[in-house]
């Protein structure tokens, strides 16, 4: 009988042993994937966006020969508002206005793991002056970045 | 010297059988109150308030039926998440006496339990800071509906201390079967499960009244 109670003790003491389970990946990123005639953009890419404060930010900088890359959204506003910037090796420059229209999700893990936000894109709009078109692959923003969320055609000037 | 060592231990088989068979079907209940989850609450964010009553058939076969409400208030510094919610819990289930001599006073168990709980829970936090945007988010959910379905695998003791109190001890392994975790992702403390991902074991200390 004895025994079975040293047993048990150890079980109740094991049993107040945790651990913390938050997710290894968990950045909530936006992938863009060039499709079309243009992949990879041979032109210098840089993407930009203006803060709450009035200053920009540069999410991408002069990335050259890139054929996919990653965004991160905002927490909580309805629509982002980014810069694509072309730049070729010539010396013009072609700056495209994007906007993402989406809906936000506060996501909980655990009160030990640091909050998130997912996301539903709604809508993709943008100027046309060196991107053709943008199309949603992929509406869910979460922790899974196996799949693009957004195609993007760049026009070819090269042709 | 030897067969009358071998005579001796077939007499005393013998009495625990005929002991096992004087037995009544029904043989009592028992109800009691586990500390173990009350002791989670004063000295912990969560916890439990728990009863149990016990069918006591022949000495071997106990159903048991146990209910609780289950409480959590946690808050952890490093994310400002707070998380709070309260339910009542259900657990039914059958255990069996494994000792040889159902006549003991003292007992060993083998059995399982089916728990269910229905609950809500609010989880909160000031402002979760945007890297990239630079604006507060005030993270937020309140009354997010969730279930829970899970076994408990159990194995106990329980002594006979004074007339009709008797003391005891349950180790538990859970495993959850089906589950509902809301709207916002996942849940924390779910109530009589524990914190959900890494509970599997828990353990009560029973306090026991034979009536």
């Amino acid at each position: 009988m004895r025994n079975w109670i040293w047993i048990v003790v150890f079980l109740l003491v094991l049993s107040a042993c945790s651990s913390i389970n938050c997710p290894l990946n968990n950045r909530v990123m936006t992938v863009y994937k060039l499709a079309g005639d243009v992949t990879p953009l041979a032109d210098a890419l840089t993407i930009s966006t203006t803060r709450t404060n009035g200053t920009d930010s540069v999410l991408l900088n002069q990335a050259v020969n890139v054929d996919s890359f990653s965004l991160p959204v905002s927490y909580n506003r309805p629509q982002d508002v980014l810069y694509f910037q072309r730049q070729n090796p010539a010396g013009w420059s072609l700056t495209d206005t994007v906007v993402i229209e989406k809906q936000d999700f506060p996501h909980f893990e655990s009160i030990d793991c640091n909050p998130s936000y997912f996301h539903v894109i709604k809508r993709v709009s943008h100027t046309r002056l060196g991107i053709d078109s943008i199309v949603i692959n992929k509406e869910n923003v979460n922790y899974d970045a196996k799949e693009a969320h957004l195609l993007v055609y760049f026009k070819n000037f090269y042709q | 010297m030897a067969s009358l060592a071998v005579g001796a231990q077939s007499v005393e088989k013998k009495i625990v059988e005929l002991e096992n068979k004087t037995i009544p079907f029904f043989n009592g209940l028992a109800v009691s109150a586990d500390l173990v989850g009350v002791a989670q609450m004063a000295f912990g964010d969560y916890g439990q308030y728990e009863a149990g009553l016990r069918v006591n058939l022949k000495n071997k076969y106990f159903p048991v039926f146990e209910l609780g409400y289950g409480k959590a208030d946690g808050e952890d510094v490093a994310t400002r998440l707070t998380y709070k919610t309260s339910a009542p819990y259900g657990r039914v289930g059958l255990d069996f006496n494994l000792m040889k001599n159902k006549y003991d006073v003292n007992r060993l168990y083998g059995g399982f339990r089916y728990a269910y709980t229905n609950y809500k829970f609010d989880v909160f936090s000031p402002g979760v800071t945007d890297p990239v945007w630079g604006e507060s988010a005030e993270f937020k959910a309140q009354d997010v509906a969730c279930n829970y379905h899970w076994v408990e695998f159990v194995f106990g003791v329980d002594a006979k201390i004074w007339g009709p109190v008797r003391l005891g001890w349950t180790a538990r392994y859970k495993r959850r079967i089906a589950h509902d975790d809301g709207t916002v992702g996942n849940t924390w403390y779910v109530p009589g499960y524990g914190i959900e991902g890494n509970a599997r074991l828990g353990g009560t200390f029973n306090v026991i009244f034979e009536l």
